[in-house]
């Protein structure tokens, strides 16, 4: 059951219990980390993928992983950054990697770009969603973790594994794009 | 505030809707959920729960201990009480009455007693609220 009084703790409180807490603590602490961010990682998974089985699968997945960070199989987490720029890499990585497997198994060859948006879109959106869909992948993620997800571009580059520079020439690039497709001075 | 983006902006709106657009689908994973909770369970069932064992260990001590410390103030206090009960009453009866200078005074013969008698007779005589 979760346990609401973790629910108030910051992710670097809820990690360091998951670290060296007791027993029942570190597994409370673990819970709300994943509910916290449960959304989130699905939120990756389906920004490249439209298999809602694959979004699944890159949620348990993702936390699995995450779990394996902590003792006694793991070596503990120090939170340098926000938690989603290590969750972020993990699941886009295991994300891409069951869309590559998937293709594989179905023998389809279908770009990242031309996958089918997974969300039913809201009219209102619908234009801005067209215009998403016209960036490039790159340009299209180091948009989503900067303005969306709240990352700094130091941030993205960690969780990229590119450097500052290049993170914010596409972000400059998308901007740009992204403001001419919809007429935005 | 950040001074990176700074160069960098998409006006508010857009930045809105982009949001919603990303929250706009949401997948419900009851399974997954269970599934990790039960891995956090398990994963974390192989550390050593040495904080809750010592509390543990530390809230039985200190009850045994409370309990003796309260133990031993009862049988002290009983202990006193019928002390200072027994002091003048010679019969047991609990009471200290004329009827313990009787039970002294029938020990009379042994060297003192009378004093001692005339000194019980003289500390009824206060407890019943009298003079001396």
């Amino acid at each position: 059951m979760a346990n609401p009084r973790f629910d108030r703790l910051s992710d670097a409180k809820l990690v360091e219990l998951c670290n060296s807490g007791r027993r029942q603590d570190a597994v409370d602490a673990f819970d709300s980390l994943y509910r916290r961010h449960r959304d989130y990682v699905t939120r990756v998974a389906l920004r490249f993928s439209s298999d809602r089985e694959i979004a699944a699968d890159t949620l348990q997945e993702t936390f699995i992983y995450l779990l394996r960070k902590f003792p006694p199989s793991g070596e503990g987490l120090v939170l340098s950054a926000q938690l989603r720029s290590l969750l972020y890499p993990v699941a886009r990585n295991l994300t891409l990697t069951a869309v590559r497997r998937q293709r594989s198994d179905r023998d389809a060859d279908v770009e990242p770009d031309q996958l089918p948006d997974p969300r039913t879109i809201d009219p209102e959106y619908e234009n801005l969603a067209k215009a998403m869909a016209g960036l490039s992948d790159s340009h299209r993620e180091v948009l989503l973790l900067r303005f969306v997800d709240g990352m700094r571009l130091k941030e993205i580059a960690d969780a990229l594994d590119i450097p500052p520079g290049t993170v914010k020439s596409r972000l400059h690039f998308a901007v740009g794009a992204l403001r001419n497709r919809l007429g935005v001075e | 505030m950040n001074p990176e983006p700074e160069t960098i902006e998409l006006p508010g709106d857009i930045v809105e809707r982009l949001e919603r657009l990303d929250k706009s689908v949401s997948v419900l994973t009851p399974a997954v959920d269970r599934q990790v909770r039960e891995a956090a369970a398990v994963h974390f069932a192989q550390r050593p729960d040495r904080v809750r064992s010592t509390s543990r260990r530390w809230a039985v001590v200190g009850t045994l201990a409370a309990s003796l410390v309260a133990g031993v103030f009862l049988v002290r206090m009983q202990t006193g009480m019928e002390a200072t009960m027994l002091a003048n009453d010679i019969d047991g009866s609990g009471v200290v009455d004329i009827l313990d200078a009787f039970t002294l005074a029938r020990t009379a013969g042994a060297p003192g007693s009378q004093a001692e008698v005339d000194a019980l007779i003289a500390n009824i005589v206060a407890l019943n609220g009298n003079p001396p």
